[in-house]
């Protein structure tokens, strides 16, 4: 295979994986970041890269092997340029938590959550609100929570990748899951003990 | 939480503080020492952070949901003749 490659031009070789990889690419990449127009970019990005790199690409590697490894690059990327991006000043819910002297805001006492965990998790409904508290989420809170829970990656691993610190990091984190506990009493707790 | 409590451990915000702290990176002695003391004290906290192990559970196993049949696979073909325009 790799032979009859190398008797095409890269640009005609590169067509052809657009022809046969991009569609697995895109499906992976909008997994990952959620967003359309972000994971066509990363895409077509990617094999723009692969065309100006391509004589580093020796045949060692599956074709679509190469590509993703370039296309989770583009990722880290992207979520290190997310991360850095500043949270926007209406969102300052956090303000109403605790009062002056740091304690909890008598309506924001955490109370018993009286639902099973693991009942609700299976219920569509709250896999749906779920969902949509993650969404509304600040573009960087969302970063955060991303690469801890689903890229099941550790705190320094995190730190490192983004080139953040440890405490920048956990900040972010603590305030998303303020705001994702809130989320979840205001559109379910709460609101099936009614 | 009264006066003196506030002044000897520390405030409810510091502690949720280290509670999510916990969650990605371990304390060290003092915090939790610290974290211990103000939760056996703190019913507020001790719920919070009970709940912050629920919400850890519920966002793993969600993604786990949406994980359950792989990656679900997307044509894109106006991607396709766009990137090839490009190349």
């Amino acid at each position: 295979m790799t032979d009859q490659l190398k008797e095409k031009p890269t640009s005609e070789t590169i067509k052809t994986w657009v022809d046969l990889y991009s569609d697995s690419l895109f499906s992976w990449a909008l997994h990952k970041t959620s967003d359309r127009e972000v994971a066509e970019d990363l895409v077509q990005e990617t094999f723009l890269a692969a065309l100006q790199s391509y004589h580093r690409f020796e045949g060692k590697s599956q074709p679509k092997t190469w590509l993703m490894a370039i296309l989770k690059n583009k990722i880290l990327d992207h979520y290190r340029s997310n991360f850095k991006k500043p949270v926007p000043l209406e969102n300052s819910f956090l303000d109403g938590i605790f009062t002056e002297d740091e304690n909890w805001n008598s309506k924001e006492t955490p109370q018993p959550w009286t639902d099973d965990a693991h009942e609700i998790m299976d219920q569509d409904e709250f896999k749906l609100i779920l969902s949509n508290c993650l969404k509304k989420l600040p573009l960087q809170w969302k970063t955060a929570i991303q690469l801890k829970y689903f890229e099941e990656k550790s705190g320094d691993e995190i730190c490192q990748e983004l080139e953040v610190t440890p405490t920048n990091f956990w900040q972010v984190i603590h305030r998303s899951k303020l705001q994702l506990r809130k989320c979840l009493e205001v559109n379910w707790f709460n609101k099936v003990a009614l | 939480m009264n006066g003196i409590m506030k002044k000897l451990v520390f405030s409810c915000k510091k502690a949720s503080e280290l509670i999510d702290k916990e969650s990605v990176f371990p304390l060290n002695w003092l915090e939790n020492i610290q974290l211990k003391v103000h939760t056996s004290l703190c019913k507020a906290c001790l719920e919070y952070e009970k709940q912050g192990h629920i919400l850890d559970e519920l966002i793993d196993r969600h993604h786990q949901h949406e994980n359950q049949d792989e990656i679900p696979q997307v044509e894109n073909q106006e991607l396709k003749i766009k990137i090839i325009s490009k190349l």
